[in-house]
């Protein structure tokens, strides 16, 4: 695998007085798909828009399969770019749009193949006369994707490609994108404020924060060992818990109890992420509260989810959230609210958090 | 029940308000007689009068020329204001700009008027020319003061246009020029008709601006009218509003179909 | 940036054709207007003089005597009271006329809207004209008054300042409407029914609510309205009688009839400072503020 197909290096870009990205570097792989995760205003669409070169930044390089395209043009550049809006041209019908990138340098012949084999590949056949106004969301996010990807590009950019669907809609396209990403072996970097999308698109995604990555990893690594405090929240539900050094062991006074961490730690005081669902909750009456890595509290909050309870569990001054799977018929591990319950973990769930 | 009762009587009072005068005009154009205020009997006299009145007509067609001309300039440089204003960064003097390009909206015509006729004396004085004010300086002048109309119709409508959509179109392989003739001017186009229309209709129904840049042989059809009317009645001048309101109205409704961005 | 050359034309265009046609104007009138006024054609002296070496010869005589004059200023002030009173009228009809429209359901709301603004793509000066016909001696409105009975003999309602006020109101209502359909439009209807069930009664929503969201609309409309109703000539000259001077007439007399070159651009210059520069200036600040807090 080609690990340097796209490179980012040292990119920042300023609007004003204001710096919307920091020395930004990433490197990208040949059919890699890749999501720029972050909440508004985190430099993940700038970043992209860097990309399909409509801002140029302020310093820094973009390199794509060993060239370096930083000052093309976007009409230059062998990428293309789906937006957010699809910004489809409304003057144009669906075969017009599509065969709008390839119009200039094939013959007619070779246009009308071309749109037919990109719209059989999205099963949009049927559509190739309509109006961009007659189309449903669906369809429309469709012919913008056909619109990019008849140009074969050796990159597409996708700003939320996902975000003007309704919510049903979404899951079906977000498996059908992964598909065809696989099908076509493109290089996919897409932009997302929604975590559960960025998860299971991305085969690698990057956090973003005020114009800086937080960390770049696979979906799995960043849920389970997230580096930062920031993403531990972001990903996921997490209960943060703070610690400090107390002799031998670790104590924190939010909770009241000593925890064992099987790492040596830098830091006498430092941060530590307990994911809901590695907590195991049982009755009061089963099992006595041993000191370490466990805790007794009371049901505060419950909410039934199908496959899941949520409860909030308090505990001294902390509330702390566990998932529960609901393995079983009977309501064995169906605890009331109000009632008493010991949670516990093993050490290995505990994860240290760097910042 | 009572607040829609008052809605509607507002409504349809206002309504009556804006078109009783416009039915009373048409009314008398129908009138026989020649004292105006007298009704005589249905007749088509005027309009007969009016078509073989060869002052009226020569006038019309004058206007006509000068509003096509004029609407057709000013659009051409009103789409490049509303363009520069929306799309461009960098515009020297940027303030004077917008100064220029929104300051005849709100001059009163008068002072435009004034200012247009003190210059082309001014210009004859130092090149030789204009060497008298006619049709060509009615042209100039209308076209100054149409551009801002349709630049601000044009700045509204690519405020609204989505620029993504020029991105794509980039994205997808076409340079600026390209971009502009194949995604923008023919996504205003509509807009851009519109603004034509506006122009036009405008200079057509200019009298005061004319009045002061018009000059031998440029007699425009608000002129004529104006020195008919100025004193007295003129059972022509109705048939002509007859005739005149109802051609308007039509390049009206036309607007509107245009610019669609009143609608929402 | 390449192919970008027709951004250059697009700017430099317009801008040459208002520069020379819009800005130099301007500027000739306030030469002539701080020019000795002299007989002779042109009926002023040059401001550069070279005879005797180089003089400067410019003067604010022409400032000082119509500010000096009650019969200018007299008629810049009946200008202002004018447009006062059209714009309020305008106001009165128009405000109640937009909320109706635009609290309408949307398809009738669109073709009352063109209803209304049609009237304004008519002529001008026919409209005008057709007021003429209207309150003549024995035009319709005397007629209604005496079959009513409510006069014995046929009213003056012409050649008079009330029937100016008639003719602008008339001419310049659409003016009023479209700008405050347009902010009434935007706001939420929910909000008056909000008002409602927080218990304020319909004086009182339209006071705490309606009125005060809706006051760009107002004040947008009624500059549409004063500014050009201030140099408006055309309907005192055909509505109005001798009874009131307004401002526009007497820049067209001191200019075509007293050929006072100078004194009409001193005029004129002084309409452009006293109106037009207030709004041209907020409107500049206002567009730099908004593409400030665009991105």
């Amino acid at each position: 695998m080609d690990n340097n197909f796209l490179v980012i290096e040292n990119i920042s870009k300023s609007f004003g007085d204001n710096k919307v990205l920091e020395n930004i570097n990433l490197n990208i792989s040949k059919s890699e798909f890749f999501g720029l995760l972050g909440s508004s205003g985190s430099g993940k669409t700038t970043l992209l828009r860097i990309l399909g070169g409509f801002e140029k930044p302020d310093t820094g390089r973009v390199m794509l399969d060993g060239t370096d395209i930083t000052n093309l043009e976007p009409f230059e550049r062998p990428l293309n770019y789906m937006f957010q809006s699809y910004a489809l041209f409304p003057h144009l019908n669906v075969f017009n749009n599509l065969a709008f990138g390839i119009k200039e340098n094939f013959t007619q012949k070779e246009i009308e193949i071309n749109v037919r084999n990109i719209a059989e590949l999205l099963s949009i056949e049927h559509l190739l006369n309509r109006r961009i106004k007659q189309l449903s969301g669906g369809e429309q996010q469709r012919v913008a994707l056909g619109r990019c990807l008849i140009k074969k590009p050796k990159l597409l950019l996708l700003d939320e490609p996902l975000a003007a669907l309704d919510k049903k809609l979404r899951s079906k396209t977000q498996l059908e994108l992964t598909t065809l990403q696989k099908k076509l072996k493109i290089t996919f970097v897409f932009v997302t404020h929604d975590q559960e999308e960025a998860m299971s698109l991305s085969d690698r995604m990057a956090i973003m924060k005020n114009g800086l990555i937080l960390e770049c990893s696979s979906p799995e690594e960043i849920y389970e060992n997230p580096k930062s405090l920031y993403t531990a929240n972001f990903i996921g539900i997490a209960n943060i818990i703070e610690i400090y050094k107390k002799g031998e062991n670790f104590y924190s006074d939010d909770l009241g109890i000593n925890f064992k961490l099987n790492k040596e730690l830098k830091n006498t005081k430092t941060n530590i992420l307990l994911r809901p669902e590695k907590i195991k909750i049982q009755s009061i009456n089963n099992l006595k509260t041993s000191s370490f890595n466990s805790f007794s509290g009371e049901i505060l909050e419950k909410s039934y989810l199908g496959s899941f309870t949520r409860y909030e569990i308090k505990i001294k001054n902390m509330i702390i959230s566990v998932l529960d799977q609901n393995f079983n018929s009977n309501s064995n591990y169906n605890f009331p609210k109000g009632e008493k319950v010991i949670c516990s973990w093993e050490s290995e769930s505990i994860k240290v958090l760097e910042d | 029940m009572k607040s829609s009762l008052i809605k509607s009587t507002v409504i349809f009072l206002g309504l009556f308000f804006l078109y009783f005068p416009i039915l009373v005009l048409i009314f008398y154009s129908f009138n026989e007689n020649k004292r105006v205020m007298v009704w005589k009997g249905f007749s088509l006299r005027w309009y007969n009068e009016l078509f073989n009145n060869e002052q009226i007509i020569e006038a019309f067609i004058i206007s006509i020329k000068i509003a096509a001309l004029s609407a057709t300039f000013a659009t051409i440089l009103g789409v490049m204001i509303g363009y520069s204003l929306v799309r461009i960064r960098k515009i020297p003097f940027k303030s004077f700009y917008i100064f220029l390009s929104s300051t005849p909206l709100v001059l009163p015509e008068l002072i435009l008027g004034l200012s247009m006729l003190l210059f082309f004396i001014s210009l004859n004085n130092v090149i030789g020319f204009p060497s008298s004010r006619g049709q060509l300086t009615i042209f100039i002048s209308h076209v100054t003061f149409c551009i801002a109309f349709v630049a601000i119709i044009i700045q509204a409508r690519l405020t609204d246009f989505n620029k993504n959509i020029e991105e794509a179109a980039m994205d997808l392989g076409y340079n600026y020029t390209k971009v502009l003739y194949k995604i923008t001017l023919p996504i205003i186009l509509p807009s851009i008709i519109a603004g034509w229309l506006l122009a036009f209709t405008i200079s057509l129904d200019d009298l005061v601006v004319a009045s002061f840049t018009t000059g031998p042989g440029a007699n425009t059809l608000p002129i004529v009218v104006f020195s008919k009317v100025r004193l007295g009645l003129s059972p022509e001048v109705n048939a002509l509003s007859a005739i005149l309101m109802f051609a308007l109205i039509i390049i009206g409704l036309f607007y509107f179909y245009f610019n669609k961005k009143f609608k929402h | 940036m390449k192919n970008k050359l027709f951004e250059k034309y697009f700017v430099f265009s317009p801008y040459f054709w208002l520069v020379l046609f819009f800005f130099i104007p301007l500027a000739i009138i306030f030469k002539i207007s701080i020019s000795v006024s002299e007989w002779g054609m042109p009926p002023y002296q040059d401001i550069f003089l070279f005879d005797n070496g180089f003089k400067i010869n410019t003067t604010f005589e022409n400032y000082v005597y119509i500010f000096s004059d009650y019969y200018y200023i007299g008629s810049f002030v009946n200008s202002l009271i004018l447009a006062l009173i059209s714009t309020f009228f305008c106001l009165l009809i128009g405000f109640p006329l937009a909320f109706y429209i635009a609290t309408s359901n949307i398809r009738l709301r669109n073709i009352l809207l063109v209803l209304v603004v049609i009237p304004f793509w008519s002529s001008f000066l026919l409209r005008v004209y057709a007021w003429k016909i209207i309150l003549q001696n024995n035009g319709i409105l005397n007629v209604i008054l005496l079959n009513l009975g409510i006069t014995s003999e046929p009213l003056q309602l012409l050649y008079n300042q009330y029937a100016v006020i008639m003719g602008i109101v008339y001419t310049y209502l659409p003016l009023m409407i479209l700008p405050l359909y347009g902010y009434l439009n935007k706001f939420d209807l929910n909000l008056i029914e909000a008002s409602k069930d927080l218990g304020l009664n319909r004086i009182k929503t339209f006071f705490k609510v309606i009125l005060p969201l809706s006051v760009p609309g107002i004040v947008a409309g009624s500059l549409l309205v004063f500014i050009p109703v201030v140099g408006e000539f055309i309907i005192p000259e055909m509505l109005g009688g001798s009874d009131r001077l307004y401002y526009g007439k007497i820049l067209w007399e001191e200019f075509f009839v007293n050929r006072n070159w100078p004194g009409a651009s001193a005029l004129a210059f002084s309409g452009i400072i006293i109106l037009v520069l207030p709004i041209v200036i907020f409107q500049i600040l206002y567009s730099h503020w908004s593409q400030k807090n665009e991105i």
